[in-house]
């Protein structure tokens, strides 16, 4: 599957790239993820608990940053198994551009899935991660910012300036992050 | 009789006619198999239990095309209550290679060694006390695989080489084989056409699907070192000691023990992988085990996807606008292995040339290797295929010529009094009358009254479209297509029996004993309606009874439409001598002579004698029992069993060079079919607003169990043309894996009627001149369904070449031609 | 997985089992208490092979754990008539030819039957609609159709 799509933040490219590089807080935004080992700048493991659809799948992934460049972007690729319920692998390019006082970030997502992920719930992925994404956005929005948004957050494709609201600021933060979740959770089918 | 090879016909070996009054045969009887399914006491194989027995399950792989690095099994061994757990390297200590038919043989194991080549391989195997446990077990077994190219299309297929390559001992290629047959002169037919018509078509991969999937219990007696399974593998008795091979043992310590199979459709005409894992276990294990694939097992890795082809073909016309010659190029996926080789198109040479007296046929054909599930036996064995291609150019020549479909048929048909009939490729179509059965097609759909209906829907802005297909049933396989397009023929068999004993018990009732199984054809009805047909026995009367391999006789069961002739066959034989042995005993009771006995509903008496007869009991009685009654001539020993087997009826072998295939299916039934669909241009959604199919099966033995086959088949057709497809991704991902994606047509999908219609030209080759059906429908609708969307958007222009023409499809079909416009 | 004792009223007869709260009601009827009739087709919801009455309407046991069934009343393909007194759906199944290989047939006459509880006199759609969720791949569907028109006026004649 492959996705490229851009969003709005509003924060400084700087915080959105450092909130992405913590571990503790990449922990306790992503559901389900019961560990986050950042090992060195450029490799991380992950262990995440999900559900998509009847597959429940125990994830253990491997990242790896690459092309780091902040806080301007950098490509991250992840592979893991999950047991009985199969693959996923994925890689991300994203790319932080100061817009105004915030950030517009650019990404571009590839990502296969495998096993029982990708024979019983390929139509159930898409909107199984834009479920997550949603939360990790919310999660991710409050600890970075330190104010909690009511309302859930969404994925919206690319938003005109003019139906920008306050809360599409978390959404845009999340969206970083849609990145390493997508790439995880989507299916590899044009 | 016209012979376009001059060559010799085979003297027909039938003893009984078509022409006859019958009682039995022809009534439409109900099923003697029925009752016991009814009230749910049929047992199929996940209804045996057995005692200790265990279960199994595989841990199959998620990658289309991976070495295997490392297995790591000690946490799923620590598990309370899993028994055993093997992986393909212990495997292949006690047991060897899968048996195949291919030549050079292509390698399958029952579970992956050093490599796995399509998702859903079994990698690993576990046993535990209950199934619930051993699935537990699978996600404690950690498996390192190291990824390699992934081939899933079948044109890139043919071009891989290096680490894209499946089976790298056979050579740097997924080219499993690439032949090119010629028969007559296709150069010169080509050369002198007036007019060329070119299609490319898609014949999509689809499949069986029997509500039941594959499973066995197997157990190993180490007293005796003898295996016992049981499994849903119909061609037991007659290739099941392959198994024997594999297993590592003598074929006298192997016995194979049928069950009912909740369908089939020849997905479990050769089950392998199946028994052999669950006997492997057993043996390792010390105690039964039972493996059933579950239904996402059955999808990605049943060894039976159906046939997956590209065709480039061209359809020479002669200024007569005659046809003269067919050249086919084809590409066919057989997924990861090769175990029919290239069977499914020697099948299709069978009847390749459809009901037309075409003088040529070239045949160009490319075998590829992919990462998926390998191909199998699916109802029409590939020939279902050659029919689509077949139809598909008739309606392109009467598209582009402007010819009436119906007029350019019965023109270029073989006539009635040509049969036999020989074709270029060398096989024999025995009887037929192609221009009745579409006669009668056109009267059963009041043809005319469609085509009004057509003109006015038209004028309404609706797309009513009516189809034709006019499709050849071969019945009765030879074992030669087995092997006779591999280039060096490899285990070249040429016996194609099957069996029957039948025992008329000291009571005068009798018990059948038949070496193939059921499978949801009639077997038991057959049998039971023929034998009393011959014997005046009344069907009370009559039991029937299958036999395990260490009681078989030689049967290669049901399959390409074979059984009923072949069975009908058998049982004239068994009944032959015993008719003889009852009426000389009866005769010695009655004090009369032999030839001056009948037999008579169930009694042996004196002709035009009313009062002098013997009930079948006494005369059972006597030659059980009565030894010292009777002369002292071996043909009186104690009792009234006769077993009787019967080869093909008419085959010979192919030439040396194969320009010849020799007659290898020559029991051609023939069916015509016309649907009439509406399409809904705005959502692609194809209605059945009627269908009648005619069927020309020869004498028919039972007009209700036949229609149950052209009704199912044509309803299997229907998914095949419409909503069927095992659909890969790129990185040979299966996405078509559970029953929400790969789509069966239910009661709403069928069409609400098809009416039947029966013409018969008895074979004069078979028992009763009866010719297969059991295939049925499948043969014929899918190019059916195909004309008749064709018909309906014909205003658009648009052509319906490539299967299955799901809604989405034909949208974009629909929007394309509708651009084109614009 | 700790074990919960159950009881089953199955055709009649009380059961009682010791089950994992993940066993399938499906496997408990057919392993447990050998009740084979019922078939597992796909086992996710779809072919319909699996079908029984829960309760007086008809459920998926491949969907249904053994211990949700605790106390209810289940009728299985066994509960409905035998050899010599078939009941009247199975009788026109019979008549008809609405079954080749036998897999799907429980389910179905389930199907059918939960059809006529609910509707005496179905028309040919309500039949088509109400068979729908049941997959059969070897009668095409159209002689099942009949034998549950049969088998609907058999029943009203009965009634009357």
């Amino acid at each position: 599957m492959e996705m490229t799509d851009k969003v709005y933040i509003a924060v400084p490219p700087e915080v959105v790239y450092n909130g992405l590089n913590d571990p503790e807080i990449l922990k306790l935004a992503m559901p389900g993820c019961e560990e986050f080992i950042k090992n060195s700048d450029t490799d991380m493991t992950m262990k995440i608990k999900s559900k998509v659809g009847p597959i429940k799948a125990n994830f253990n992934f491997k990242v790896t940053l690459s092309d780091l460049n902040p806080p301007s972007g950098y490509t991250i690729y992840g592979a893991g198994q999950g047991g009985t319920a199969g693959f996923a692998k994925g890689g991300a390019t994203v790319k932080l551009e100061p817009e105004g006082e915030g950030t517009m970030m650019h990404y571009t997502v590839n990502a296969d899935i495998g096993g029982k992920l990708a024979q019983l719930g390929s139509r159930l992925i898409d909107s199984t991660a834009r479920k997550m994404a949603g939360e990790f956005f919310s999660n991710f929005g409050e600890i970075v910012c330190g104010t909690p948004e009511s309302g859930p957050a969404e994925i919206l494709p690319l938003e005109t300036e003019k139906t920008r609201t306050s809360w599409t600021i978390w959404i845009g933060v999340a969206a970083i992050a849609v990145a390493a979740a997508v790439a995880f959770m989507l299916m590899s089918r044009a | 009789m016209t012979n376009p090879k001059n060559r010799p016909i085979p003297a027909s070996r039938q003893r009984e006619g078509a022409d006859q009054s019958f009682k039995w045969i022809g009534k439409s009887m109900k099923r003697v198999e029925d009752p016991k399914l009814l009230v749910g006491k049929g047992v199929y194989i996940d209804d045996v239990s057995l005692p200790n027995m265990l279960h199994a399950v595989a841990l199959r792989s998620p990658y289309a095309h991976a070495l295997i690095k490392s297995i790591d099994t000690k946490d799923a061994l620590a598990l309370k209550g899993v028994v055993s757990i093997m992986t393909g390297e212990d495997v292949a200590k006690s047991t060897g290679v899968l048996p195949t038919f291919s030549n050079p043989p292509v390698e399958q194991r029952c579970v992956a060694v050093d490599r796995v080549r399509h998702v859903g391989e079994p990698v690993v195997l576990v046993v535990a006390e209950s199934r619930y446990i051993a699935e537990d077990a699978l996600e404690l077994i950690y498996v390192e695989y190291e990824e390699l190219p992934v081939v899933n299309d079948l044109v890139e297929a043919v071009h891989a080489t290096g680490d894209a390559v499946l089976h790298p001992y056979l050579g740097d290629t997924n080219v499993a084989s690439h032949r090119n047959f010629s028969f007559g002169p296709v150069d010169e037919d080509f050369n002198n056409a007036d007019v060329i018509i070119k299609r490319n078509l898609r014949w999509p991969r689809s499949g069986a699907q029997p509500m039941e999937t594959c499973g066995a219990v197997a157990s190993y007696d180490c007293g005796q070192e003898k295996f016992t399974i049981h499994v849903n593998f119909s061609m037991y008795n007659y290739v099941g000691w392959l198994l024997a091979d594999t297993l590592g043992v003598p074929a006298n310590k192997l016995n194979i023990v049928p069950v009912l199979a909740g369908g089939s459709f020849g997905s479990k005409l050769f089950l392998h992988k199946v028994p052999i894992i669950a006997a492997t276990l057993a043996r390792e294990c010390g105690q039964p085990v039972k493996y059933i694939e579950d239904r996402i097992d059955n999808i990605t890795a049943c060894d039976a996807h159906g046939s997956d082809r590209v065709y480039t073909c061209e359809l020479a016309l002669d200024e007569n606008r005659k046809m003269t010659s067919l050249r086919c190029e084809v590409i066919d996926d057989y997924g990861a292995y090769f175990q029919f080789g290239l069977g499914t198109h020697g099948n299709a040479l069978s009847q390749i040339t459809g009901p037309y007296r075409l003088g040529s046929v070239e045949l160009d054909v490319t075998a590829v290797f992919t990462n998926k599930c390998q191909q199998g036996a699916i109802r029409g064995f590939g020939a279902e295929v050659s029919n689509y291609v077949m139809e598909r150019m008739v309606d392109a020549a009467c598209s582009e010529l402007g010819m009436d479909p119906i007029e350019f048929r019965l023109a270029n048909y073989i006539q009635p009094d040509e049969f036999p009939y020989y074709i270029p490729t060398g096989n024999l179509y025995d009887s037929g009358n192609y221009p009745a059965v579409l006669n009668k097609a056109i009267e059963l759909l009041d043809y005319d009254g469609w085509r009004k209906k057509q003109e006015e829907a038209r004028k309404e802005g609706r797309y009513i479209g009516i189809g034709l297909a006019a499709c050849q049933e071969r019945s009765v396989f030879s074992a030669t297509e087995f092997w006779m397009l591999n280039k060096d023929p490899g285990f070249s068999l040429t016996s194609t029996p099957e069996s029957v004993t039948v025992k008329i018990d000291q009571l005068g009732c009798a018990v059948i004993t038949l070496y193939a199984p059921f499978w949801g054809t009639s077997p038991e009805t057959m049998a039971t309606m023929i034998l009393a047909e011959q014997l005046t026995i009344n069907p009370k009367d009559i039991a029937v009874i299958y036999a395990d391999t260490d009681h078989g006789l030689p049967s290669a069961g049901p399959g390409g439409s074979r059984y009923t002739a072949m069975i009908a066959g058998a049982l004239v034989s068994a009944s032959g001598t015993l008719k003889t042995k009852l009426l000389k005993v009866a005769a010695l009771m009655l004090e009369a002579s032999p030839d001056d006995m009948e037999l008579r509903d169930g009694k042996v008496g004196v002709k035009g004698s009313p009062e002098r007869e013997k009930t079948f009991a006494e005369v059972a009685m006597q030659s059980h029992l009565f030894r010292l009654s009777l002369p002292d001539d071996p043909e009186f020993d104690s009792g009234l069993t006769v077993s009787s087997t019967y080869d093909h009826p008419l085959t010979t072998p192919p030439s040396e060079d194969r320009s010849d295939l020799g007659i290898f299916y020559p029991i051609m039934g023939h069916m015509c079919h016309m649907p009439v669909v509406e399409v809904d241009v705005e959502t692609g959604q194809v209605k059945f607003l009627d269908y009648v199919a005619v069927h020309d099966c020869g004498t028919v033995v039972n007009p209700m169990t036949l229609d149950g086959h052209v009704r199912g088949g044509t309803v299997h057709g229907v998914g095949t043309a419409l909503y069927e497809e095992y659909q890969y991704d790129d990185q040979g991902q299966i996405l078509t894996a559970s029953y929400a994606d790969y789509l069966i047509p239910t009661a709403s999908e069928a069409p609400p009627e098809i009416r039947v219609g029966h013409v018969e030209t008895p074979s004069p080759f078979t028992e009763f001149g009866i010719k297969g059906g059991g295939e049925g429908g499948r043969m014929g609708a899918p190019p059916a369904i195909a004309s008749a969307i064709e018909d309906a958007l014909r205003p658009l222009g648009v052509k319906a070449d490539f299967l299955p023409l799901t809604p989405a499809r034909l949208r974009g079909l629909i929007r394309e031609s509708q651009n084109l416009e614009e | 997985m700790s074990k919960e004792c159950i009881t089953l009223v199955v055709n009649g007869k009380t059961y009682e089992e010791e089950v994992e709260p993940r066993e399938l009601l499906s496997d408990v009827l057919r392993h447990k208490l050998g009740l084979t009739g019922t078939h597992v087709g796909c086992e996710h919801g779809v072919c319909g092979s699996c079908t029984v009455f829960i309760n007086g309407k008809s459920a998926r046991t491949c969907l249904a754990f053994a211990a949700q069934c605790d106390g209810f009343e289940i009728t299985t393909i066994e509960g409905l008539g035998t050899v010599n007194e078939m009941h009247p759906v199975q009788q026109a199944f019979w008549d008809k030819h609405g079954l080749q290989c036998g897999f799907c047939t429980p389910g179905m006459m389930i199907a059918a039957i939960d059809l006529l509880n609910e509707n005496p006199n179905p028309d040919r759609e309500d039949i088509v609609e109400a068979v729908s969720g049941n997959l059969c791949r070897c009668t095409g569907y159209q002689t099942i159709i009949e034998a549950i028109e049969q088998a609907a006026e058999h029943m009203r004649k009965e009634r009357v």
